[in-house]
């Protein structure tokens, strides 16, 4: 075998020996027309036909020089990969995009940092009954979307791009979709919101939207008991906003006009729920939790740790339950004033489906 | 065999099918170039050519454009500069990075055109264009013909080796009696190794050795990947090495040590092989039987 590599070697050095400046030769009667090698090279011919050419071919210095020029004149953009190339570069993206997607629902328990990733949450401000919150369906149909725990990186856009969101949370009816608040700011602006939501319609039992955290965690929401604040209640729906820049706006006019409202020492707020047209919960990084209860003047609570939070659920000015971006809820029942840890939501508690059949 | 003549259905359903009315295509020029397309085709061949076959595997929009270039006509050769002229361009590019082929495209663009006429009539390259192929493809291999011509023109002129690089080439160590004996021997069985192996292959080799083409660039031309390229060349070198051993045992008489020998020499000083000229018809006699070795 070490003999026949060798003759290997020296036959291949016989063949590198050509000279680089071989001529060509000259055109003979027998040469191929320009015709004739283009129908050859894109297999157009007859295979007899073609027979006769690759012999030609084979054997005349001219027409392989041709030949090379011919191939040396295709761009490089009109080559034609392997199909299997080609394919890859469609499928790899959107295969890593799964296998991350599939990987973070198997962490059901992990929460996201909420600064990592946003979702913008708009319901209908229909009047009449609110729903009543959706059963956890066994299998929904579409995957759902959850965005990486705080240990790891965030995913690619391109994956971002290629998972399907799915709506999270107890309104079946908010149509969400994931935007990272650097990928919003940079492409929309730093108007564009990333986070709204509803107060319920005020027809007596509490209606409309509720803010879902990015972690796909418990949605925030008014309950239908909010009867606490039913005396309060008017007849508006307030629209709630959080901006790229965390700037908080409201809109009483169902989003026709919107107005700033100040956030008093300034806070970084990623989240938040409206359980009446006139009380919000909002939640932010490094435990910040605010609440209103004149749909204007936030008052800043206090939380137990300064973890981010990512999501705030709520049925009134009092009770609210809060889930941090670890994946643990807090709640209180008398506004703020103390909070009991709750641990971890379970898949059927954050809305999420269960991560394995 | 002469060519068959056209079904004048045939030429009406190509006509309609090659967009050729967008051109204000005359259709009696339309069939004269789907004729000439059959009577081209039917060169060579032993059996008559099935013209409605024919006619239906061309590529009749580009077939129509030509002609309705060749004829002049205005709005198929706005449509020719603009979707053509540029891939042109690039594939003159291609061939020779340094802007040579440049305007070996300008003169074949003229000649599309028609400048040169004989007896008051405007003859365009265009004519030599039957559908067989796609234009683009086409012109592609008009401009490496020509390219191809020009290199060989200019290198019949390029200067002998000055002194210096003769006397180089002199200061090269003589080799003795029987390493030249057996380079000789070597290059000889190489050739009648070469000129056994299927067309294809031998078309490998010599795209690969000869014309410096890349794996990529071979693969391209047979629809291959690089690596299977590779793999390829790697096994007609096996069967070159077995072809050229056999011949030295078989038809030279050569024992083991001497086939080695043969080799080693050819590694020691391989010489400067004509590969295109050993790839090609070779000549009654060339390969001579040489003195045995042993």
């Amino acid at each position: 075998v070490a003999k026949e590599r060798e003759h290997d070697r020296s036959v291949e050095r016989l063949l590198k020996a050509t000279p680089r400046s071989a001529l060509p030769g000259f055109p003979s009667p027998a040469c191929l027309d320009a015709g004739a090698m283009a129908s050859w090279v894109e297999a157009a011919l007859g295979p007899d036909e073609a027979i006769r050419i690759e012999a030609h071919l084979a054997e005349c210095p001219r027409c392989q020089a041709v030949l090379a020029a011919f191939v040396r004149a295709e761009p490089p953009a009109a080559s034609a990969a392997p199909v299997w190339k080609r394919w890859a570069a469609v499928f790899l993206p959107i295969a890593a995009a799964t296998a991350t997607v599939a990987i973070w629902i198997a962490w059901p328990q992990r929460r996201p940092p909420v600064a990592s990733v946003a979702i913008v949450a708009e319901a209908p401000s229909v009047p009449g009954p609110r729903p009543q919150p959706a059963p956890v369906p066994a299998s929904p149909p579409v995957p759902l979307v959850v965005p990486p725990p705080p240990a790891r990186q965030a995913p690619p856009v391109s994956a971002q791009a290629a998972a399907k969101p799915a709506v999270v949370g107890e309104s079946p009816l908010a149509e969400m979709r994931l935007a990272t608040p650097a990928g919003v700011a940079g492409a929309a602006g730093a108007t564009e919101p990333i986070v709204v939501f509803d107060s319920p319609a005020a027809s007596g039992s509490a209606g409309g939207a509720s803010a879902a955290s990015a972690g796909g965690g418990r949605g925030g929401g008014a309950r239908p008991t909010a009867l606490r604040e039913a005396a309060t209640l008017k007849s508006s729906v307030t629209r709630w906003r959080i901006l790229a820049t965390r700037d908080l706006e409201r809109s009483t006019d169902d989003g026709r006009t919107w107005e700033r409202v100040a956030i008093d020492p300034p806070a970084s707020v990623t989240n938040g729920v409206a359980p009446s047209a006139l009380v919000c919960w909002l939640v932010g990084r490094a435990g910040v939790v605010l609440v209103t209860n004149d749909a204007g003047h936030f008052t800043r609570l206090g939380f137990p740790e300064t973890v981010d939070l990512s999501a705030v659920h709520a049925t009134d000015a009092l009770n609210a339950t809060v889930t941090t971006a670890d994946g643990r809820t807090f709640a209180t029942g008398d506004g703020g004033k103390t909070w009991t840890e709750k641990g971890l939501l379970t898949p059927s508690e954050n809305g999420l489906r269960p991560t394995k059949p | 065999v002469t060519a068959p003549a056209l079904d004048p259905l045939v030429v009406a359903r190509a006509y309609e099918r090659s967009g050729a009315a967008r051109w204000s295509l005359d259709p009696a020029d339309f069939e004269r170039a789907l004729a000439a397309s059959v009577a081209h085709a039917s060169i060579g061949r032993v059996e008559p050519l099935d013209a409605a076959r024919h006619v239906a595997g061309l590529h009749l929009d580009d077939l129509a454009l030509a002609v309705a270039c060749a004829a002049g006509l205005d709005r198929a050769w706005e449509h020719f500069v603009r979707e053509y002229r540029p891939a042109l361009y690039r594939a003159a590019d291609a061939i020779d990075p340094t802007g040579g082929a440049r305007e070996l495209a300008d003169a074949l663009y003229a000649d599309l055109y028609g400048l040169a006429s004989r007896e008051g009539e405007r003859r365009s390259l265009f004519r030599h264009f039957h559908g067989r192929s796609r234009l683009t493809t086409w012109l592609r291999a008009v401009l490496a013909q020509r390219y191809v011509d020009v290199v060989r023109g200019r290198r019949r002129f390029d200067p002998l080796p000055d002194e210096e690089a003769a006397s180089a080439l002199k200061a090269r160590p003589a080799a003795t009696a029987d390493e030249s004996r057996f380079a000789a021997l070597i290059r000889n069985v190489l050739a009648a190794a070469l000129a056994a192996l299927a067309p294809r292959d031998r078309l490998r080799v010599s795209m690969y050795y000869a014309h410096n083409l890349t794996l990529a660039e071979i693969g391209r031309l047979f629809g291959d990947h690089e690596a299977t390229v590779s793999r390829q060349l790697s096994r007609i070198r096996q069967t070159l090495r077995a072809s050229m051993v056999q011949r030295l045992r078989d038809e030279h008489g050569l024992n083991e040590s001497a086939i080695d020998e043969c080799f080693r020499a050819a590694m020691r000083d391989s010489g400067t092989l004509d590969l295109a000229e050993l790839v090609g018809p070779l000549p009654a006699g060339k390969i001579g039987a040489p003195n045995r070795s042993s």
